[in-house]
């Protein structure tokens, strides 16, 4: 079996098959690169990924693995309608998977699904977020965000009134 | 080396790790430590009323909101936004109210029509944005038709439009002007040439903003339909002509086409007519031969003219889930060949025989087989329909007869017979066995008098089905003593006097009708 070693930020390897490499569009991308420019086409490649750091490349390799037999989603969703296809795939185990991470993590694993382009962790991990947002008040999103609101002034006033086409729609 | 690189994700993750309540508090929400884009990003997935919401949580969201989401608008000048309306990124925009002029960019180089254009203000803020426009109204100026059209026609996905003459025949920049949607993989145009007013003659055809729209392939397009309402034989040939060489040009692509062709006054209704021969000329047959890949296909064109080259377009068809046509005589051979050509597949077919007299000559055409639609196995609703005989001065139109009817597909749910008649006794043995599953029905015209038509077992048949929700029956056939007591019973039941010509039922539930948008993607 092919394998590739990728590597994160704080130098820890993983050694992982190709194939469950390449459902990363980015990994998928550097495998081919390397082949090209390789001489031996035995030679294992070697990636480093200097933004994702160990204990989150974890998580997405272990995403990778549960989800090796899904379908590739297109990565261009916005293309189409970018709405509501990440209904699908919201399993129990991606539920258990996402359910002991803190808020920080889930940025971490954010960044790291959006940088290595795996759409269906990016897609469960957007909806944990916005999940947080759809059909809370204003003010029960600073406090599940731990944001606190800066405006000043006639500021959120000014804004309330820009938001009125949308509204009286 | 490692370490360096690392630096960045680490110092964040110890940040978090912080157990600490104080540094907590001034350390950056989890939420704020991703690069503002992908906030964007995960904002703009919302539905527009969270998105909106999202302005008033702090300064950082309001303008992130602003900066990577879009927006669906409603253009309605009489509404006090439009100014805030055209700051927005919009994705999806229908017009309803458009008139007013917007400032000219620079005043003083206006000196003929192409200045105009070249100083043509903006209103949209990103219009390469913008993917679906829809102008469902008269209410627009040609001016600002164009504003909107302009710099957006590249990048639309979906694009529909009311063209009233003063749009259509709005004559700016004659050939300057390319309009080209190279992305557009919907395009719906409604096209009327009745003036409310009598106008000076017609417009120059090839001047038209229509003739402009479709001047260019779009190389993506799956679904076309046009809507055209206008006068003379000259103005539909014309139109036909423009129609089926695009159509010929998208050969590629297209899936889905809905034709609706009708004309204003004084033509004859029983008479087919060819194009004009230097409207023939300008269609490319050959690609036309290959429309073959169609989904769904929707001819109406009481017109009766060009209606052999519809037809042909109709028999290339392998593999439609959606037919509905007025231009195909029903008791006819091609008719029945294109329905076995695409039995593995069909879902609704809808015909209404245009024209083609019955009278005398053909045996054949005057019974009609129902047995042809036997191997429909996805048929759900049909709709046999004999309009010609309503175009007729009556004692000139012969009712043809349907014979079979209970070879019908047993999953059919709506089921509609217009104008042929129909023995009682098929009926009876229709709602017995194939006819079980009706959920909507519709008798017209099926015969009032001895054997045919709807006595009273057969409506008491029919109010029995187990999913019937929406029945209409006109007339019905009182004509045995036994049947008109039973028909009179069901009536009072009803709510009807007695001897009611015709009964209709139907339960709040009635929501399954099918129709073209269904069958598009």
């Amino acid at each position: 079996m092919a394998l590739v070693r990728v590597i994160s930020s704080d130098g820890a390897a993983f050694l992982v098959s190709q194939r469950l490499a390449k459902r990363s569009g980015k990994l998928k991308t550097e495998i081919e690169t390397f082949r090209k420019s390789s001489d031996n086409s035995e030679a294992q490649p070697e990636i480093r990924i200097v933004t994702i750091r160990a204990e989150i490349l974890r998580l997405v390799l272990q995403w990778l693995q549960q989800h090796q037999n899904d379908p590739v989603l297109p990565a261009n969703q916005n293309e189409q309608d970018g709405r509501g296809d990440a209904e699908m795939g919201q399993s129990q185990w991606d539920r258990d998977f996402l359910a002991p991470m803190d808020l920080g993590i889930v940025m971490e694993l954010i960044l790291a699904a959006n940088h290595l382009e795996v759409k269906g962790l990016l897609d469960i991990t957007c909806k944990l977020v916005e999940s947080k947002i759809t059909g809370r008040t204003v003010d029960e999103i600073r406090t599940a965000f731990k944001l606190k609101s800066d405006f000043k002034g006639n500021e959120e006033e000014q804004t309330r009134l820009e938001n009125r086409w949308c509204v009286e729609n | 080396m490692e370490e360096a690189n690392g630096r960045n994700s680490c110092q964040l993750s110890e940040q978090q790790e912080t157990p600490s309540e104080e540094v907590a508090t001034v350390s950056i929400p989890p939420i704020m430590r991703i690069p503002r884009e992908v906030r964007g990003i995960i904002f703009n997935r919302l539905p527009q009323n969270e998105i909106i919401k999202l302005r008033y949580v702090c300064r950082d969201w309001k303008s992130e909101v602003d900066d990577f989401c879009e927006f669906s608008v409603i253009l309605d000048e009489r509404q006090p936004y439009l100014e805030r309306i055209s700051q927005l990124r919009i994705k999806k925009c229908r017009v309803f109210h458009f008139m007013d002029p917007l400032p000219i960019n620079n005043h003083n180089a206006i000196e003929n029509d192409e200045e105009i254009v070249n100083n043509m203000p903006n209103f949209l803020k990103c219009p390469s944005l913008l993917r679906s426009l829809k102008i469902q109204t008269d209410k627009i100026s040609p001016t600002n038709f164009h504003i909107l059209i302009k710099d957006t026609c590249q990048n639309l996905r979906e694009f529909c439009a009311v063209l009233p003459l003063h749009i259509l025949t709005y004559n700016l920049y004659p050939s300057e002007l390319y309009l080209r949607f190279d992305n557009l993989t919907k395009l719906r145009i409604s096209v009327s040439t009745m003036p409310n007013e009598p106008v000076m003659g017609p417009p120059r055809f090839q001047d038209q903003l229509f003739y402009k729209i479709l001047e260019f392939p779009m190389k993506k397009l799956k679904m076309l339909a046009v809507e055209i309402r206008c006068l003379g034989f000259q103005q539909v040939s014309k139109f036909s002509s423009l129609i089926l060489s695009f159509i010929a040009a998208q050969h590629q692509t297209i899936e889905h086409i809905d034709f609706d062709m009708i004309q204003g006054h004084g033509m004859p209704l029983n008479e087919i007519r060819p194009l004009y021969d230097s409207d023939l000329k300008k269609i490319d047959f050959k690609s036309l031969k290959k429309v073959c890949k169609l989904e769904s296909i929707r001819v109406v064109n009481s017109t009766a003219i060009g209606i052999d080259i519809w037809s042909e377009i109709l028999a290339q068809q392998k593999a439609l889930r959606f037919m509905e046509t007025d231009i195909l005589p029903a008791p006819n051979a091609l008719y029945k060949q294109i329905i076995l050509n695409n039995q593995d597949t069909l879902v609704h077919i809808d015909i209404g025989d245009l024209t083609i007299d019955v009278d005398g000559e053909d045996e054949d055409m005057k019974h009609f087989d129902v047995s042809v639609f036997q191997n429909c196995v996805h048929l759900r609703k049909l709709t046999l329909d004999r309009n010609c005989l309503r175009r007729r001065p009556p004692g000139q139109a012969q009712s043809a007869e349907l014979i079979n009817l209970h070879s019908l597909p047993e999953y059919i749910e709506e089921l509609a017979i217009n104008y042929f008649l129909v023995l009682s006794d098929e009926l009876l043995i229709l709602f017995s066995q194939a006819g079980q599953n009706l959920k909507s029905l519709t008798l017209t015209q099926c015969g009032d008098s001895g054997e045919f038509g709807v006595d009273g077992t057969v409506l008491e048949k029919i109010i029995s089905l187990r999913d019937i929700s929406f029945i209409e029956i006109s007339p019905l056939n009182f004509s045995l003593p036994e049947e008109r007591v039973k028909l009179n019973a069901i009536l009072t039941t009803f709510g009807y006097n007695q001897d009611h010509s015709y009964f209709q039922l139907s339960k709040v539930s009635h929501n399954f009708q099918i129709s073209f948008d269904d069958f598009l993607p």
